[in-house]
């Protein structure tokens, strides 16, 4: 079920918001945890009612291990559990997300034909095997006090971030859930989760799937892209991808805001970064955060010699970027990533400073150019683009890449609303005025218009 | 540190309804946009606004009714301004049935064929072009539906291999979500948009005024006429292109067919007359596609070929044609009469 759907909006919601504070309103906490799970579950399994069994076996071994670890004292007995709970997580994860790609490279490097098994990503596994290791490590740790099972099956399958994040930490989501005094129907909290929800919605529908056309018609005609149209075509994606996950990231914060649960920012206007350290730590904040604490961290993070830090900022974007999709493309953005952090540290080194807009430009380009290999579905697809955009190839014909130019005023809001203030900060300013009430009915009203249009695209990160 | 959403999240979960109440008599000396109300106000003015908006959208919507969906047509003429797909199937539903009872089907090849003067108000005879370009048979099949549901029971078909090329609709996805966006969406408001550029005649060299008229013909020769005909031939049969044929959308040509015997529909199908030295540089294919349609049809006098030696006077002659297969003026004229003469001697009115 998308969050852009009329079944979603307009039913899905609705009876979900309900339920749960007619529950918590007679003050059926509990229950009202139960009501969320079951909903959340039903939200799940919409998509596939199969794969129900994988996330509450996840769910439950995840549950039972991390308790068994708060349970017991003796810290190897601790440790003897943990590993094989973080080892069942990447096991779930290897085998089905990454085991087709290691038996076509095994047959391609060993020349056999071992046959591909015919496996569905289950939707959001990279997200909620993320959370749950996060858990087990943080039980391992001392830091989960609370045992009970209704409150964390609400916690990983919470609806909102389940799919595509933003990737909640337990010590954000728990606490609130078990919070009472957040229980009972707030409405700020409902208007400013329709304000922030709608914020999203506009975003994706209109702006990102806008650009999405763009950046689908150039991906699909690489050989016959021109040199504009080749730097158009990588522009289009990087927009649409900030504004269709951004776009998801608000719409999961304002449905969270209504059941008053505060999930964490995922963006904060990062191409605005004036750097590409920055722009980590403005993009897909939740990630870079898990990313930072469970493997950079761990590897050692900055606290032992140069050369082994910039090593461990490297095999940590690899990592992110495996964690992406089992591809090389993304192996390779995952390295190039990692490299140019190395660089800027390097580059900080020199003391020299560069001009504020000059570096957001840098950046923007930088990883503009790097997304290529995020999208192209093949390697040789992206040093297709790449050789275009850089006139080391000419295209075998010619094409419209854009064949008409009425969807120029979202191109242009696009492109603006990059580098203006973000949802976050446009929420903080938020206030229950004729002002905000008149914003929010025309965005409400185009967002109706956009929705009752007949191409309707998925979010790109339910892909990874 | 977690970035939070709106660090006065804090202050508005605990923030009793009351105190923002009170922000309401205190604004009074502020302008009417930055007057604050309290949420639950708020909520309701949303909801009532969003409510008479909708009302209002929907209301001007049905009041031009564009595709002749929600009120009556017999006297309206209605175009299509843009994406012809789109267009054509929201017209099928309605407008053509009431105002046509001859339709022609088929792809860019027969989009052309203007029948606009057969449609004098004294003949019995009214024809409606609802080819579509670049049309497969997957997209084909839902407006010839609407037809068949609507009531029209005589039709033209152009038979081209171009049907069965592909399957699946490549831009649009048939159904009811189509019709309630008649009632608003963004393919709506881009109607209106070109159809204002056309009727200004803003862009004529893009979107002509006219373009596709009020019985269907899409004039797009004058958009896409190449200067010579005959060196364009000469290139495609150059290139060699091959014509494939896709195993679902031969299935759909043939349920396509069935459908149109068992609702007793009148057709006369045609083999698209292609230019001489075309059609010979890919004659086993073509002669292939005419054999699989025949023993689809399976009765020969419901169908006519202009590939033979009896219209070689057509194929060769480079002034019917404005590119390597579409018809000029002059070719359309003289095709059309052919046809509407034989549906109509076939199928007397």
């Amino acid at each position: 079920m998308l969050f852009n759907s009329v079944e979603f909006i307009f039913i899905f919601l609705p009876v979900t918001l309900a339920g749960y504070f007619f529950l918590t309103h007679r003050n059926y906490h509990r229950e009202s945890k139960i009501w969320l799970f079951l909903a959340s579950l039903f939200f799940y399994g919409w998509w596939n009612p199969k794969y129900l069994i994988l996330i509450l076996t996840s769910i439950t071994i995840n549950f039972l291990t991390a308790r068994s670890i708060a349970r017991t004292e003796d810290q190897r007995i601790k440790k003897s559990i943990l590993i094989p709970g973080i080892l069942f997580n990447i096991g779930l994860l290897v085998y089905y997300k990454y085991a087709n790609f290691f038996i076509s490279n095994f047959n391609f490097a060993a020349q056999t034909d071992f046959n591909l098994l015919n496996i569905i990503l289950p939707l959001g596994i990279s997200f909620y095997t993320f959370q749950q290791i996060a858990f087990l490590v943080d039980s391992y740790k001392g830091m989960v006090k609370e045992f009970d099972f209704v409150y964390y099956g609400a916690f990983v399958t919470f609806f909102p971030q389940l799919i595509s994040g933003p990737i909640s930490h337990h010590k954000e989501l728990m606490p609130q859930m078990l919070d009472q005094s957040k229980a009972h129907i707030n409405m700020m909290n409902i208007v400013k989760g329709i304000f922030v929800f709608n914020m999203g919605l506009a975003k994706k529908i209109i702006i990102a799937d806008t650009f999405g056309k763009i950046a689908n018609v150039g991906y699909s005609n690489v050989e016959l892209l021109s040199l504009p149209q080749s730097w158009v075509t990588s522009f289009a994606y990087t927009v649409q991808l900030y504004f269709d996950f951004s776009g998801y990231s608000d719409m999961a914060i304002g449905l969270g805001l209504l059941f008053n649960i505060d999930i964490p920012v995922n963006f904060r206007s990062p191409h605005k970064s004036e750097s590409i350290q920055q722009f980590y730590r403005r993009w897909h904040i939740t990630l870079s955060n898990f990313m930072r604490n469970y493997i950079y961290i761990p590897l050692g993070g900055n606290q032992s010699s140069e050369f082994r830090t910039n090593v461990n900022l490297l095999l940590t974007f690899l990592i992110g970027g495996l964690w992406h999709g089992a591809n090389w493309t993304f192996v390779i953005w995952g390295a190039l990533n990692g490299l140019a952090l190395v660089v800027h540290r390097l580059f900080q080194k020199t003391k020299i400073n560069l001009n504020h807009y000059l570096a957001i430009g840098i950046t923007f380009l930088f990883v503009m150019i790097v997304r290529i290999f995020f999208r192209a579905n093949e390697f040789s697809t992206a040093v297709e683009v790449l050789k275009t955009m850089f006139g080391f190839k000419s295209p075998s014909g010619s094409f419209p890449l854009v064949s008409t130019f009425f969807d120029a005023p979202i191109w242009l809001a696009g492109i603006i609303l990059l580098f203006l203030p973000n949802s976050g900060e446009l929420t903080e300013k938020f206030k229950t005025s004729y002002r905000f009430a008149t914003i929010m009915v025309l965005l409400i009203l185009v967002n109706m218009v956009f929705m009752n249009s007949v191409a309707k695209q998925d979010f790109l990160y339910f892909d990874f | 540190m977690k970035p939070s959403v709106n660090s006065l999240k804090n202050e508005t979960l605990q923030q009793p309804e009351n105190v923002i109440s009170q922000a309401d008599s205190s604004v009074g000396h502020e302008s009417f946009l930055a007057k604050e109300v309290s949420a639950t106000r708020f909520i309701k003015i949303i909801f009532l606004w969003v409510v008479a908006g909708a009302v209002l959208v929907v209301g001007v919507n049905l009041w031009i009714d564009i595709y002749g969906l929600f009120r009556p047509v017999s006297n309206r003429s209605l175009p299509v301004y843009y994406n012809e797909r789109v267009s054509k199937y929201l017209l099928s539903k309605n407008y053509i049935p009431e105002k046509f009872n001859t339709v022609i089907v088929g792809t860019s090849l027969s989009a052309n064929l203007d029948i606009s003067e057969f449609n004098n108000d004294q003949d019995k005879l009214k024809i409606y072009n609802a080819s579509l370009m670049g049309a497969n048979i997957s997209e084909l099949r839902p407006v010839a539906d609407n037809l068949v549901e609507g009531g029209i029971k005589r039709m033209i078909i152009c038979f081209s291999p171009y049907m069965i090329k592909n399957s699946g609709s490549k831009e649009v996805e048939f159904g009811p979500k189509l019709y309630i966006g008649a009632l608003g969406s963004k393919n709506l408001l881009d109607t209106y948009i070109v159809g204002l550029i056309r009727h200004y005649d803003l862009m004529p060299a893009k979107f002509p005024r006219n373009q596709i008229n009020e019985f269907g013909v899409n004039r797009f020769g004058d958009l896409y006429k190449v200067e010579n005909v005959k060196e364009k031939i000469e290139k495609v049969i150059k290139a060699d292109k091959e014509l494939t044929v896709d195993s679902i959308a031969l299935h759909e040509l043939q349920l396509f067919i069935q459908k149109l015997k068992d609702e007793h529909i009148q057709f006369v199908g045609y083999f698209h007359p292609i230019p001489a030295e075309v059609l010979a540089s890919k004659r086993k294919e073509y002669e292939h596609f005419e054999h699989t349609v025949r023993q689809f049809v399976n009765d020969d006098n419901k169908l006519i070929n202009f590939n033979t030696s009896e219209f070689e006077h057509f194929t060769t002659d480079y002034s019917n044609y404005i590119d390597h297969g579409h018809l000029s003026v002059k070719g359309q004229g003289i095709l059309t009469k052919i046809l509407v003469a034989e549906h109509t001697r076939r199928y007397p009115l």
